[in-house]
């Protein structure tokens, strides 16, 4: 069975783009514009991987990946973020702490993004 | 451990800090901050909570030296218009962030600002929602060289919802080299944040 990639981002451009590059590798691409979105989505559906935007309208990809963590039904996903955003190092403290497993920047070469998420998922 | 008298070395050290305080004893942090800066270093003060003359008043009467200082006042057109000057350049909104920016810009470029002090971050979210904050803030990061500061004063209390507030900074917090408690700092008790 296909693994499933949610892709979280307020950017439809940059969604089609992953979907297309991860659905090439035979990923199942679920995607989300907003981070309520999301969390609505991960009610019924179960990812293996979410990535996730930092900086979106609306919660930020910190507040969805604390909202993950906190609800038992969805703390143990795996999620990596998938941004523009430049973390300091308190920054990246922060991403460690709430277990996130990578943090991929845009823009980013198509067989680096595939390469990182086959490490998370396989 | 961080303490009080640490300030000056991490201003200098450090691109991006977030400054929290109270209110009430906002300008003796203000004097604190403005003293531990490198004198060397000219100012840009951003003035989103009050206006520019009740400022540059306060910090007259703590004799500071504002021959550093180049303020931004983004409140008082809000009312009347007001003619820039030498000292201060007068925004028509503070949602208006791409002027901001622009001014910013303008300031470290001709008046050699290498210190931008947000009075504060926290009253900028009358006008703004959390995301475009964090925005503005990681554009700004990203545009200026890294030996140019930028300070955001973080107010603990005040009228915008401690919910929100905290959520700004936990954003913030993302992007920042450090976040202090001043009050704490003050206190000389080790700070966590």
């Amino acid at each position: 069975m296909a693994k499933k990639i949610m892709v979280v981002d307020d950017e439809e451009s940059l969604i089609e783009l992953v979907r297309a590059i991860l659905e090439h590798e035979k990923y199942e691409v679920i995607t989300s514009i907003s981070g309520e979105e999301c969390l609505k989505k991960l009610k019924t559906v179960k990812p293996d991987l979410i990535l996730l935007d930092m900086m979106m309208p609306g919660m930020s990809g910190r507040e969805v990946c604390e909202s993950i963590r906190q609800n038992p039904a969805t703390k143990d996903l795996k999620v990596a973020f998938l941004t523009v955003a430049k973390f300091s190092e308190a920054g990246k403290g922060v991403l460690e702490k709430m277990n996130v497993l990578d943090y991929i920047t845009k823009p980013f070469e198509n067989q680096d993004l595939v390469k990182r998420v086959k490490k998370i998922v396989g | 451990m961080f303490r009080a008298a640490d300030l000056p070395k991490v201003i200098e050290n450090s691109q991006f800090l977030l400054l929290l305080l109270e209110e009430e004893v906002c300008m003796d942090r203000v004097e604190e901050i403005v003293k531990s800066i490198d004198k060397t270093n000219n100012i840009c003060y951003i003035c989103l909570s009050r206006p520019y003359e009740d400022i540059y008043s306060d910090m007259k009467n703590r004799d500071i030296d504002l021959s550093r200082f180049h303020f931004l006042d983004v409140l008082s057109s809000h009312y009347i218009e007001m003619q820039s000057n030498e000292n201060c350049t007068f925004i028509n909104s503070p949602a208006n962030l791409p002027v901001i920016r622009s001014e910013i810009s303008k300031a470290i470029r001709d008046k050699k600002c290498r210190v931008v002090v947000f009075d504060s971050i926290t009253a900028m979210l009358e006008y703004q929602g959390t995301s475009k904050i964090v925005r503005f803030t990681h554009d700004l990061l990203s545009g200026e060289r890294q030996e140019n500061k930028i300070l955001y004063l973080v107010l603990k209390h005040g009228i915008i919802p401690v919910e929100e507030n905290e959520k700004l900074v936990k954003d913030l917090v993302m992007f920042a080299d450090m976040a202090i408690d001043l009050n704490s700092a003050a206190n000389n008790k080790s700070i966590e944040y």
